[in-house]
């Protein structure tokens, strides 16, 4: 009894030291430690974090917290007295959330932003958020399957509510998934007022709806490997990039999808300084540090994404695979906020009809 | 008999372990979840509120509908599956009993992904698809709780049954099915709130029109920031889930019912059921088998090279996967320590309904849970720096209601009497106690530890949350290669799938293996 | 063949554990104790001779029909185990006529008859009671009322108050068996106590000697 009692005694002590114990250690010898929430898909090499830590003692713990919708909603409801210091991945469709009433972030963007390529310098005027990488959210296809249909290969998505493209098409639902709601983005920024009347006829021309991006790729696609029926999917320009890196060794010479370039959404990430972070110098640095060249040079590699940054180097296999937008879909920095609820409800009205 | 004073003994050491599992309780999962409301309520960057009472009624009806056909459908198969694995010897039955759960133990969208893999267009998206697939990974509550009850049901009620006149059926009917019920009520109970607050299966399974609290609470909170219509929600599903809980939480056998046969006598198996294990063997095998296709055909040939690079390369699955596996050891023993105390409070039928506040990490919706967990785990006063205790703490948190819910009704199956017996001979309210529950409470909480850590290797929401950047968790891992294009990344995510169910079965087994021997060990 | 139980070469047993050549009969009206240390496969006889375990060879008559190949329910053999296995969900009465219900007794009847029964064994104004309140003494007599409710031919009792404590033990074996006696059933009483065996039963056979010889 008394030996029971002890080890009950026992737990409850050990359990309260695990919970009030280990309130923010004190950090030894001016080494701070700077946590960068990040979402799930955030990827860094050890190399450049250690080499960042040697020259700066700073050392950078990453917080993943689920997609990025929710980590930004995640750092709203944190605002003000934040979970981490700098947070990575927020993209512009995502920029509305984090401005909201005080904002998620403190004013600050990186001297280096005049580095930075000129495209992709939306939302910068707010001087919250310093651009890191950005994507081209596209339509692309199985070149093996259109090969041997004979059908030509659309060069914008003008042409998807043809007949000849009937049942054709997985896209993800916008409402669900961030290639998704780019996508419908995308139409919204070429088409304006007709993309409903789009909506309707590509609805009519039996395009699928999946929930999220890997289900579509690679349930739904003819090219993801699975046994899709779909040879047209809604993913990133860099895809066929990944195909080339991730296919089976020998590598071949050509890659099995291709990327509709007319019709695409540019995404955009950004990192910025979290309001309320004890350690506002120390987390400028970081910031400035993902976009300095060093760890642009990687993004592309590690992400999948193109670097912000002017100079950074491209891998061969992104010049060579990724499709070519010349000219990206880009809304208006205030149309965002207000057109998204709407374009979702209307888009929702479309697809239930 | 019981003096006075034993009693107050018995009580208070009871209350004692009682308080563990509260203050876990309290500390890692209410204070969390208390954040996470209060911010959602009084955040001013919220959007405003998009759904109104109807749209919250309507949603649950729907779901509320989907959920019940789930459970029948579920219980329909599960109970003659745990009928002939609990009851009957035949060759193969233990990997069949591990094999069942594996479903329920992988991440939800990777068992959506393989479903869907294999059945291709067969079914369409839709409810159809979805009821499938919550049968599909529910089998295995049923299977666990019902098999369990079977297991430890004194068969020789049937015989007297039967000596008295009662045909086999008519002896299952009037005599068998009274004692099983409980068991079937309070797996069907868990299934009802698996299916209703479904998210993974259900967003690959399903199309536009199948949807739970849970796919809107997240949609609110990461797309809409419509906060107090996620928290709307999140009460909402408090509300039914806890409705659920309760009706089957409420059915208990007179406590003389089980005898607790020490072990089972399994008969032999006839040729009828020799061809259902059949089909129910082929159900479980073909996703598995399904997955190992896709890791091995390279380009249309057959090669391992996945698997030995997998295996080998810098960022190797191997060292992923021991973390994993500590890790998972970790929240096994956490869960089934903390479960197992409530259990014993669960004993004292006063004490009884305060034990089951460790079932209120279901109530949660996942996404209000991870956001709570992110907000109080990484702020003071419950900060950590080290990389791993949070996600301990948040998957034990997850996983308790399991544990909980395994170890009673191991318990249950306890005569208590023994108890009164062992005390009335002299010994302490304490080793009374645990002469009449020990070696039930013991190999229970063995079970509940095997089955915790299984779940932890391939739980998502909180991994995904919590997990240490550099060395992920397995599942962490798995969902990583499924964000990417490629046929590699189909492949590895096949290898680590196959890795992770294998890594979970071992620890399914092993403790379900001590689990036997405490129970038999004697006094 | 006389009226009762008969057992001819009668083999039992399981893989690696067999014993064969069993001989046993027992009059209608007599009570036989079958003693042997536990664990020497007294059950597992009792098992066979009432159908729930396998029969490797041999014959088992009831009043001279054979019913080796017959279910259990049809045998017309009783079973009282050591544990009194009473029903938990069902009343005290319910239990008892439960037997009589199977045979198609209305209810009302069952129950009147049922009562009579638990007079019987000295437990009268028992029959709505739960059977959680029962003592184990008053369980085991419930378990003997239920089995004598259908009227067996034969009635095998496996060492049914040997959970009791000793005085209560005595008494009860005495009253029961003498209650029994004059009921028109053949009895197999198993126990492990010989003393006890000698005290109530008309013959005692050492559970060994009947693998050995012919009786």
């Amino acid at each position: 009894m008394k030996n029971f009692l002890r080890f009950i005694v026992g737990m409850a002590a050990v359990s309260l030291l695990a919970a009030c114990g280990n309130t923010a250690t004190p950090s030894a010898g001016g080494d701070v430690t700077i946590k960068l929430l990040a979402h799930e898909s955030f990827v860094v090499s050890d190399k450049v974090l250690a080499e960042f830590k040697k020259e700066t003692g700073i050392t950078v713990e990453v917080v993943t917290a689920g997609d990025a919708g929710t980590m930004v909603a995640g750092a709203v409801l944190a605002a003000g007295n934040p979970t981490a210091d700098v947070l990575f991945g927020i993209d512009n469709t995502l920029m509305p959330n984090a401005l909201r009433g005080d904002g998620i972030f403190e004013e600050y963007s990186s001297p280096a932003l005049a580095d930075v390529r000129d495209d992709v310098q939306q939302w910068t005027e707010t001087r919250v958020v310093t651009p890191i990488d950005y994507a081209d959210v596209c339509v692309n296809v199985d070149m093996k399957w259109f090969a041997q249909s004979g059908l030509p290969v659309p060069a914008s998505i003008d042409v998807l509510t043809l007949p000849e493209y009937k049942n054709l098409l997985v896209i993800e639902d916008p409402a669900a998934s961030s290639p998704g709601l780019a996508f419908l983005l995308a139409v919204h920024a070429r088409m304006g007022a007709d993309g409903e009347a789009w909506w309707s006829a590509l609805k009519n021309n039996g395009v699928k709806v999946a929930a999220s991006w890997s289900d579509a790729y690679f349930n739904d696609f003819t090219g993801g490997g699975g046994a899709g029926k779909y040879p047209m999917v809604v993913s990133y320009a860099t895809s066929p990039v990944a195909e080339y890196v991730y296919a089976a060794e020998p590598k071949p010479t050509a890659v099995s999808t291709a990327v509709v370039t007319e019709g695409c959404f540019r995404q955009i990430e950004y990192a910025g300084v979290l309001r309320g972070t004890e350690h506002p110098a120390e987390a400028r640095k970081v910031v400035d540090w993902m976009v300095s060249k060093k760890f642009q040079d990687e993004v592309a590699t590690n992400m999948f994404v193109f670097p912000a940054l002017k100079t950074a180097t491209i891998p061969d296999e992104f010049t060579k695979f990724s499709g070519v937008v010349s000219r990206p879909g880009v809304l208006p920095t205030n149309d965002i906020e207000s057109a998204i609820p709407t374009l979702l409800e209307q888009w929702n009205r479309v697809m239930t009809s | 008999m019981e003096s006075g004073d034993d009693k107050l003994n018995a009580q208070s050491m009871k209350v004692g372990a009682l308080s563990v599992p509260l203050a876990f309780m309290l500390c890692f999962g209410l204070y969390p979840l208390a954040t996470v409301i209060w911010q959602l309520l009084g955040n001013s960057a919220a959007a405003p509120m998009m759904v109104g009472a109807r749209d919250i009624a309507a949603l649950g009806l729907g779901a509320g509908i989907q959920a019940v056909l789930s459970t029948a459908l579920a219980v329909a198969v599960g109970l003659p599956s745990a009928y002939v694995l609990s009851l009957h010897s035949f060759r193969g039955r233990r990997l069949l009993f591990a094999l069942v759960i594996v479903p329920f133990i992988l991440p939800t969208v990777v068992t959506g992904h393989a479903l869907r893999g294999l059945i291709g267009s067969a079914v369409p998206q839709g409810l159809g698809l979805v009821l499938l697939g919550h049968v599909f990974v529910n089998i295995a509550v049923v299977v666990r709780f019902v098999g369990s009850a079977l297991e430890s049901l004194d068969l020789r009620y049937l015989t007297q049954a039967r000596s008295l006149g009662a045909s086999r059926a008519t002896s299952w009917l009037t005599i068998g099915w009274p004692l099983v019920r409980p068991a079937i009520v309070r797996a069907a109970s868990l299934v009802f709130v698996y299916c209703f607050s479904s998210l993974g299966l259900l967003l690959v399974l399903g199309d536009r029109s199948t949807r739970t609290f849970e796919s809107e609470v997240l949609r609110e909170v990461s797309l809409l920031l419509d906060f107090r219509g996620a928290a709307a929600h999140t009460f909402a599903q408090m509300l039914v889930v806890g409705a659920a809980l309760w009706l089957g939480g409420r059915s208990r056998l007179p406590s003389a019912a089980m005898s607790g046969a020490e072990s089972p006598t399994r008969l032999p198996i006839g040729r009828g059921w020799s061809a259902f294990v059949v089909v129910v063997g082929a159900m479980y095998v073909a996703p598995f088998a399904w997955l190992l296709e896709q890791s091995i055909a390279v380009d249309g040939r057959f090669s391992v090279d996945y698997w030995v690079t997998s295996w080998t390369s810098d960022s190797s699955l191997a060292a992923i996967a021991i973390k994993s596996l500590g890790l998972a050891a970790c929240v096994g023993v956490v869960a089934s320590t903390v479960g197992a105390l409530a259990a014993i409070a669960a004993t004292d039928m006063r004490l009884r309904k305060w034990s089951r506040v460790v079932l209120a990490p279901m109530l949660f919706t996942s996404a209000t849970m991870g956001l709570g967990m992110l907000l109080s785990y990484s702020r003071a006063p419950l900060e950590w720096d080290r990389a791993l205790v949070p996600l301990v703490v948040a998957q034990s948190l997850l996983v308790l209601p399991i544990a909980y819910a395994t170890i009673v009704s191991r318990m249950d199956e306890t005569d208590d009497s023994m108890q009164v017996v062992a005390q009335s001979l002299g010994a302490s309210a304490s080793r009374a106690f645990f002469t009449a529950y020990g070696r039930r409470l013991i190999s229970g909480a063995l079970s509940a530890a095997g089955l915790c850590a299984a779940i932890a290797c391939g739980e998502y929401g909180a991994a995904s949350f919590l997990s240490d950047f550099q060395t992920p968790t397995l599942s962490v891992f798995l969902m990583r290669q499924l964000g990417r294009p490629g046929e590699a990344s189909m492949a590895i995510a096949s290898v680590i799938a196959i890795s992770l169910s294998a890594i979970a079965m071992l620890l399914l087994g092993g403790f379900e293996r001590l689990s036997k021997a405490a129970q038999k060990v004697r006094r | 063949m006389a009226p009762g139980l008969s057992v001819r070469g009668l083999s039992i047993g399981y893989d690696d554990w067999q014993i064969g050549g069993i001989n046993l009969d027992v009059a209608t009206g007599e009570v036989v104790a079958l003693v042997g240390p536990s664990g020497c496969g007294k059950s597992t006889l009792l098992q066979a001779i009432l159908g729930a375990g396998s029969t490797l060879a041999g014959t088992i008559s009831v009043d001279g029909t054979i019913v080796t190949e017959l279910p259990i329910e049809e045998r017309g053999i009783g079973i009282v185990f050591q544990r009194p296995m009473l029903f938990p969900h069902l009343s005290v009465g319910r239990n008892v006529s439960y037997g009589l219900e199977r045979a198609g007794v209305s209810r009302a009847d069952a129950r009147a008859q049922g009562e009579q029964l638990l007079e019987w064994v000295g437990l009268p104004g028992f029959s709505d009671r739960t059977v959680e309140t029962l003592s184990g003494g008053q369980s085991q007599r419930v378990a003997l009322a239920r089995a004598m409710a259908v009227k067996p031919r034969v009635l095998l009792l496996d060492e049914p108050f040997s959970a009791l404590d000793e005085d209560l033990r005595e008494r009860l074996a005495i009253e029961t068996l003498s209650a029994l006696r004059a009921a028109d059933v053949a009895v197999i009483y198993v126990t492990h106590s010989r003393a006890e065996a000698q005290a109530v039963a008309d013959r005692v056979i050492d559970f060994e000697s009947l693998t050995r010889s012919d009786d």
